[in-house]
């Protein structure tokens, strides 16, 4: 069986190894490169102004489809709640989407869990990589790609730190984190050791970027709290009392960690030089990494549980600053300090600026902060319509996408509470419904959780999602991660207003995977940005593909890309519909679509 | 002899007439010192009231009304632990007498109370139990029983109280700030049944139709909160809590222009120096409808009304701070995210070491942490509390120090007395 996957995945990679050889041959079609200090800001669209009862006349309907089941993907998460409640039985794992053998297709690469009494190896409850083919058709192949690993692990992110055109995978964990080089073969080999980014903290949400704009993809760790499962119980103060996870409030925070990519396979870890790990230590549990503040440089927003969230602005040649108070969007509109469980980045009022939106506790709001640009962010919950639809479900994974394709990013939330209180008979939901919120042209969110498909219509313990066009029909799919239930597959069967832009951006003086860029599209005179998704959600890793809605009649748009740390590059008459590569200084090519 | 006997007989009679006169005007003047007292007491001129019972006291030093009188009179003058003394020298002096039952109830309540000021919640109640036990209808006694449940934070048991205060419900809205407070604690669909349950028995109620639709407001169920509220200012239009109600709803739903409508009609009554108690509510709906038409200049000239008068709210700051940033003040707004992100992170850590301390006793060190924390709140009561409870501890941490056996801690008393309602 394992022999007959790795034949599938060899033949799969060869045909991949020829697509990519023939990108590198192609000639560059309108290129500019633009000088790094003329910053190009996006045009903001005009904002939909405030009206009663914001809503469009016509809805663009959103149309989630669970297609696990016939999928070939039966992943059940492994370290749900013993007896013993151990922290780390809280969180769940991790979830990537990554096309690790460049054949166009993405695949799913899932993260397990374990227990201190009943360790994952004696479940064989391993990671599992599920390779994608057509109609939504995935084959484990776990084994065959030398992927077999046990342990207590969280949050995933996919890279490619050696430039070689694979995507690479690290794990966090409690415990040893680990790192795996894709080997192009269809296998992957661990070289944590000789990495050296075996940082042995409890890690909730890693991922790569170029930080420090040398073309290397460095690695941010997020970690999480001091816990050890020998400390004494944690127990509730109901009557009679209940056995519980520790509560984070008690804890002390640990630092996060920062490698810096050599350039030699080597990282070199250098938080406390680059002022990441700060005096005010955090409790972290996820980051997105974003220019943020628009300077050319990636920063790095942590969302933190129960201490206020970071924003890590970037001075340049890997120093940073915490500056979150200051810009906004270290607490809550109401000044309570979340619990930030997840992240979400986009621009949702298409004003040119990435706003941020973090998933909190139970009785506590999600945030979304706005971005003004220099005037720092500011907080909008309530003149969105979210506050109350978010303070009673408890929120980890966040994807903020434009799921209906009709140009406005909007919000899904994956919930779930971490302790079962239904035993103490107060009404808290352990399972809860997941949430989707149509952005109404920037002015409010509407909840439409009711009317999008049959998952959002049942309780589930939601904890990582990542996006992807998983299917390769140009709108971003979910997948949802739970605690107690197989893992949820949705494909969205939105019907799309009109067409997309669908982009894959290559680097080659920059990092070859551009983790973080920033892409600005025009058609016509209006502007839409999106970035390539370095971190986000919660513990998860994302489809590095953009997708863009450019409306009915565009054949072709202008983009320009802001390479982290680099140039700023455009292209014109760049063909809209069907997915394109552009290269960093080359030009771009288009793609057969892959189906 | 016969007239021996005789004058002895009329002695006897003149005797008894004479006690029984005596004790007739004993009791009646007892009666009237004992009214006199209560009337002293209600008007708090204790010391003629401890007088008037001194020699009552002297003369009876077992009367259990006039022990408990004196335990009141203690006890409005904040002298816990002798007002406790004397209503248990009361209650004992009650003990086997199977009479008096208004007085052994008020006796038993009132040790309850000053038992839960004293923060001793177990014994408080047990004599809470003990009254409604002999009276399922002492609705206060249910009132200051759930109260404690709620300060325990035992909220299925507060829950269980208010049930029984809900079966013996009759036509008043006593109940109802109870449901408020239940909002708090985390079960707010049950809450809401309450409410209902509310609104069957009094039908049309504009406070109880205003509850409802906050509560289904808090559950994010708009379309009922709207209802509720409308039914709340149409039920009774001169509710002006629930205008205000009605107008932040709306605004918070983008409906502004019916909001400011809403909102016009209450401006007659906010003139300066007007003290209604919907004062903040209301220039609050007036900031949010500004900067929903985006006059930040004028938002913010609203907010600054509540903000100096609730300086240490951090969510008032940080809004005021969006506004400002909103106008380009970055600088200014950059001051008050910086207040408010202090204020939140000391809340958090008094927070947590509340936490902390409430599962076990805490250290000397800790109580001055909590202390600092409540400085920082600009809180000087609560700190002063705090480093009162840790040089108690610091004492105590000396005698186990020195002591092969350690003393049994029970601190609760000094937590709930001195350290605030946190």
């Amino acid at each position: 069986m394992s022999h007959l996957v790795r034949n599938r995945v060899m033949v799969g990679i060869g045909s991949a190894a020829v697509v990519a050889s023939l990108i590198w041959l192609v000639l560059p079609v309108a290129q500019q490169t633009l000088p790094r200090n003329n910053r190009p800001i996006a045009q903001p669209l005009p904002r939909t102004p405030p009206k009663d009862k914001a809503t469009p006349e016509s809805v663009p309907p959103i149309q989630f489809t669970r297609v696990t089941q016939s999928s070939g993907i039966d992943f059940q998460y492994y370290g749900n709640p013993s007896p013993e409640h151990y922290m780390t039985q809280q969180n769940g794992g991790g979830v990537a989407l990554f096309d690790f053998d460049a054949d166009g297709q993405l695949d799913v690469f899932l993260v397990n869990g374990s227990h201190f009494e009943l360790p994952a190896e004696s479940a064989n409850a391993t990671n599992r990589l599920y390779r994608g083919g057509a109609d939504w058709q995935f084959s484990d192949i776990t084994v065959a790609a030398d992927l077999e690993a046990f342990g207590h692990g969280m949050g995933c992110t996919v890279g490619d730190y050696d430039s070689d055109g694979f995507p690479d995978l690290y794990v966090a964990c409690y415990g040893r984190n680990r790192l795996w080089q894709n080997a192009g073969d269809g296998t992957f080999e661990e070289v944590t050791d000789f990495a050296g980014v075996g940082d042995e903290l409890w890690g909730t949400s890693p991922a790569f970027a170029d930080l420090d704009g040398d073309g290397l993809l460095d690695l941010y760790v997020v970690n999480y709290v001091h816990w050890s499962p020998e400390e004494p119980p944690c127990m509730s103060r109901h009557d009679p009392p209940m056995r519980l996870s520790c509560s984070t409030l008690e804890r002390i925070g640990q630092s996060d960690v920062l490698y810096k990519n050599l350039g030699d396979g080597r990282f070199e870890e250098v938080g406390k030089a680059a002022g990441i790990a700060i005096e005010e230590v955090g409790k972290g549990m996820a980051l997105t990494i974003a220019d943020l503040d628009e300077d050319g440089r990636l920063d790095v927003y942590v969302a933190n549980d129960t201490t206020p969230n970071y924003f890590f602005r970037n001075l340049g040649s890997m120093r940073f600053e915490e500056v979150g108070v200051a810009k906004g969007v270290a607490i809550s509109e109401n000044g309570d300090v979340g619990a930030g469980m997840g992240v979400a980045c986009a621009d949702y009022d298409r004003d040119g600026h990435f706003d941020l939106s973090v998933t909190n506790f139970r009785h506590q709001i999600n945030d979304v902060f706005r971005n003004l640009g220099a005037a720092g962010f500011v907080a909008t919950n309530t003149e969105l319509g979210l506050d109350y639809l978010s303070t009673l479900p408890l929120g980890f994974g966040i994807v903020m996408r434009d799921f209906n394709l009709d140009g406005w990013p909007d919000l899904f939330v994956a919930n779930g509470h971490i302790w079962d209180l239904s035993p103490a008979g107060q009404g808290d939901d352990y399972e809860m419904l997941p949430q989707l919120f149509l952005n109404e042209h920037g002015v409010r969110f509407r909840e439409i959780t009711d009317d999008v498909g049959e998952y959002f219509r049942s309780r589930h313990l939601g904890r990582a999602a990542a996006f992807g066009d998983l299917d390769n029909d140009g709108d971003f799919d979910l997948v949802v991660a739970h605690m107690d239930e197989p893992v949820a597959l949705l494909r969205n069967d939105a019907l799309p207003e009109g067409r997309v832009l669908r982009l894959r951006l290559i680097g080659t003086q920059m990092a070859r995977q551009p983790l973080g860029a920033r892409v600005e599209v025009r058609i016509g005179d209006e502007w839409s940005i999106a970035h390539i998704p370095s971190g986000e959600s919660f513990q998860a890793s994302h489809d590095e593909r953009v997708i863009l809605a450019v409306g009915d009649n565009a054949r072709a748009a202008t983009v320009r890309v802001w390479w982290p740390g680099g140039e700023k590059e455009e292209w014109k008459n760049v063909a809209t519909g069907e997915l394109v590569y552009l290269i960093e200084g080359q030009g771009r090519m288009a793609l057969p679509h892959t189906q | 002899m016969r007239r021996k006997l005789y004058g002895l007989g009329v002695l006897a009679v003149l005797l008894v007439g004479v006690y029984a006169s005596l004790d007739r005007y004993a009791v009646s003047r007892e009666l009237a010192t004992l009214e006199r007292v209560r009337t002293l007491i209600e008007l708090g001129e204790m010391d003629a009231a401890r007088n008037n019972l001194r020699w009552l006291l002297w003369f009876r030093p077992k009367h259990s009304e006039a022990t408990f009188l004196l335990g009141l009179g203690q006890l409005n003058q904040k002298q816990f632990s002798e007002a406790i003394a004397s209503f248990k020298v009361a209650h004992s002096n009650l003990a086997g007498v199977a009479s008096h039952p208004e007085l052994r109830e008020e006796i038993e309540t009132s040790l309850g109370t000053t038992l839960l000021l004293e923060g001793q919640l177990d014994e408080a109640e047990k004599y809470f139990r003990a009254v409604l036990e002999r009276n399922p209808e002492a609705d206060a006694v249910r009132s200051s029983l759930q109260g404690m449940y709620l300060k325990q934070r035992r909220a299925h048991e507060a829950m269980r109280v208010l049930e029984d205060r809900l079966k013996v419900f009759t036509h008043d809205l006593s109940v109802l700030p109870s449901i408020l407070l239940l909002l708090s604690v985390p079960s707010p669909q049950k809450t809401l049944t309450y409410f209902e349950r509310v609104d069957e028995k009094c039908p049309g109620q504009s406070a109880v139709r205003l509850a409802l639709g906050r509560a289904h407001q808090d559950l994010g169920q708009f379309e009922e909160a709207e209802q509720y509220l409308r039914g709340a200012v149409s039920s009774n239009q001169s509710n002006q809590l629930a205008q205000v109600s009605l107008a932040s709803f709306l605004i918070e739903q983008n409906q502004v222009a019916e909001a400011e409508r809403s909102l016009a009609s209450l401006t007659s009554s906010m003139s300066d120096g007007a003290s209604v108690d919907w004062k903040d509510q209301y220039w609050l709906a007036l900031a949010c409808l500004a900067e929903r038409r985006e006059q930040f200049e004028k938002a913010i000239e609203a907010l600054d009304r509540i903000v100096d008068s609730r300086p240490l709210d951090p969510g008032e700051l940080l809004r005021k701070a969006r506004l400002l940033q909103r106008l380009r003040r970055v600088n200014e707004a950059g001051v008050l995210h910086q207040q408010a992100a202090e204020i939140s992170q000391a809340r958090l850590q008094l927070a947590a070491a509340s936490h902390r301390v409430s599962k076990e006793t805490p250290t000397s060190a800790e109580c001055r942490e909590i202390a600092e924390q409540c400085s920082k709140m600009r809180k000087p009561d609560w700190a002063e509390g705090w480093l009162t409870i840790g040089r108690n501890v610091e004492r105590l941490e000396e005698i186990v120090r020195s002591s092969s056996t350690p003393p049994e801690l029970n601190l609760d008393e000094i937590f709930y007395n001195t350290a605030g309602d946190q």
